[in-house]
């Protein structure tokens, strides 16, 4: 019964990521950090998912003042910035938003800057929630797994 | 014998616990990149400042074994703490960044980086990147194929050294060889400047020295041993020549296809040997004479597809690096009063293999990639070819921005596409 359990969430998780993969949100990189992650490094993909979470809430409230301040150059490092961490965990929208942002700051093209902000503000939030879920459906499935052990 | 195992004791050092200095800005590259050298059992440190791990690095100069650092960086950037380290200490330093215009890995070669790592990082990358340690301490401790038939003088030296590295305990090889008595680090020293090929730099005199010679001996009946003898020039060996009349003979074909042609036609550019460490690809890598030999794009050029042409062409098309901007010289080898492009020509020794293996992944790709059609030399974007030769475009001095500019583009146009498609 409780094997069962896990394989019906295992199954969940396999269809979160497949989909998230289908709609690009996430890329190789972010499969190869699951696949690194294992019982020498069971943390691994949430820790850095978390730092990622943690850097980029503060990276975005920056680049709104930064737009404000129509401070163009400042905002094309901290994107610089953004787009590096994200390329490295795998979110391959959230980084092509980036791209076409730093463009936009490149040319210091405010209006661009805006739309930009916008749109990744939104794929950050869904990039957010989908990993959420996908999270919680991993500790879900630990502590079904967990459970059986002792018994 | 104690050379046998001194080489042995080398390999069994590495590649677990060699200790990595990781300095990134970024937190979350820095988390990431710290895990996975744990994963690879290396010991790592971790700086977000440059100049905290300079401090670092200069204070105890012998606890670092390899550095790994991020080129954008707010307060010193990845090319001063470059700068900086590879003067006072001599461990070697992989610069990694997102930005891999020609530029960015071009500078960071010329002040002394041993690789760049290009992100999002990949978990091959750290699992080899011992091998950069262990170049430097096999170089140091000189220990090559050639030293198992060498002489009994060689094998005195070597065997004296092996003593020294006998002492080690877990510590690494680096580690000690950085310990040994001053004595031992100037001999080995003297060893490696000995051990490396001096560069010959085929002047114009010389090279009309070649020729002559060539001409006189008859092309065909041109030996390189030969060839040495008529010139009679003191220092110049067997080798040297060999190489230089085989570039001299692939020129000449050039030349002489070049003129048999007249109309330029279309071409399908076939890149049959872009396979990543075979001996083809690499034997174009070491004719990668940025000024003189392959400074003519094919775009000028009213080719037709031969096989032999393929690969010459595709050898130019692997040294010009920047094809669009090249200038169209004609170099006359039958001329030898030509000065200027001879005077640097140079014939690059082994070391610049290494910024090949490094790249030769992501230059297969690109090159198969793009297919190329001769006239489309011109305008086959520099940015292909991004990720080779930086040790040309060293020489040719040229940086080349347009790099990220490009990927921009593409990348915007994706952006677009994924908002028509979001169902969410």
């Amino acid at each position: 019964m409780l094997g069962f359990g896990a394989d019906l969430l295992w199954a969940d998780m396999n269809r979160l990521l497949a989909f998230l993969f289908h709609q690009g949100v996430l890329d190789e990189q972010f499969l190869q950090l699951q696949q690194l992650q294992d019982e020498a490094s069971p943390n691994f993909v949430s820790e850095v998912v978390n730092i990622y979470f943690h850097e980029s809430e503060k990276l975005l409230t920056n680049l709104r003042g930064l737009l404000m301040e129509r401070e163009y150059k400042k905002m094309g490092i901290h994107l610089n910035q953004f787009m590096g961490s994200s390329s490295s965990i795998g979110a391959k929208r959230v980084t092509n938003v980036c791209v076409a942002f730093r463009a936009a700051t490149d040319q210091s093209n405010r209006a661009g800057c805006l739309r930009a902000l916008e749109m990744l503000e939104h794929e950050y939030c869904y990039l957010k929630n989908k990993l959420h879920e996908l999270f919680q459906i991993e500790q879900q499935r630990a502590l079904v797994a967990g459970v059986r052990y002792p018994v | 014998m104690a050379q046998v195992s001194s080489f042995e004791k080398v390999q069994y050092q590495f590649p677990e616990k060699i200790r990595v200095l990781v300095v990134d800005n970024n937190p979350t590259d820095l988390d990431f990149i710290k895990q996975i050298c744990n994963l690879c059992n290396y010991e790592v440190s971790t700086c977000t400042e440059s100049t905290q791990a300079l401090n670092l690095v200069l204070e105890r100069k012998d606890c670092i074994d390899l550095i790994l650092i991020e080129v954008h960086m707010p307060t010193m950037n990845g090319y001063e703490f470059l700068y900086r380290a590879s003067k006072e200490i001599d461990v070697p330093v992989i610069v990694m960044s997102l930005d891999h215009s020609n530029y960015t890995v071009t500078r960071a070669v010329q002040l002394g980086a041993c690789d760049f790592w290009v992100k999002p990082l990949r978990y091959y990358q750290f699992k080899n990147m011992w091998t950069h340690v262990l170049r430097k301490s096999l170089k140091e401790n000189n220990i090559q194929t050639k030293d198992y038939v060498g002489s009994l003088e060689d094998g005195e030296r070597s065997r004296k050294r092996g003593k020294d590295n006998s002492e080690f305990g877990s510590s690494s090889v680096v580690r000690d060889q950085s310990n040994s008595s001053s004595k031992e680090a100037e001999e080995s020293k003297h060893r490696v400047s000995s051990m490396k090929k001096p560069r010959v730099v085929w002047i114009a005199e010389l090279h009309s020295k070649f020729v002559n010679a060539v001409k006189k001996l008859g092309l065909h009946q041109a030996v390189p041993k030969r060839i040495v003898e008529e010139m009679n020039v003191p220092g110049l060996t067997r080798e040297n020549v060999a190489s230089h009349l085989q570039k001299y003979r692939d020129y000449l074909k050039r030349k002489s296809e070049m003129k048999e042609t007249q109309t330029q036609e279309h071409t399908e550019m076939q890149l049959p040997n872009m396979v990543p460490g075979t001996t083809e690809s690499r034997s174009i890598r070491t004719l990668a004479d940025p000024s003189v030999y392959g400074a003519q794009p094919p775009s000028n050029a009213n080719v037709s597809v031969g096989a032999m042409q393929q690969s010459l062409i595709h050898q130019q098309m692997m040294i010009s690096g920047n094809p669009a901007s090249s200038v169209s010289r004609n170099i006359d080898y039958a001329q030898s009063s030509n000065p200027n492009p001879l005077g640097f020509l140079q014939i690059h020794d082994g070391n610049t293999l290494n910024q090949y293996t490094a790249t030769e992944a992501s230059i297969s790709q690109q090159l198969q990639n793009s297919s190329l059609t001769s006239g489309a030399a011109s305008s086959v974007s520099p940015y292909a070819y991004g990720s080779t030769s930086p040790i040309l475009s060293l020489s040719l001095g040229l940086p080349n921005t347009s790099a990220t500019g490009l990927s921009n583009q593409n990348s915007s146009t994706d952006v677009v596409d994924n908002t028509k498609n979001e169902d969410h």
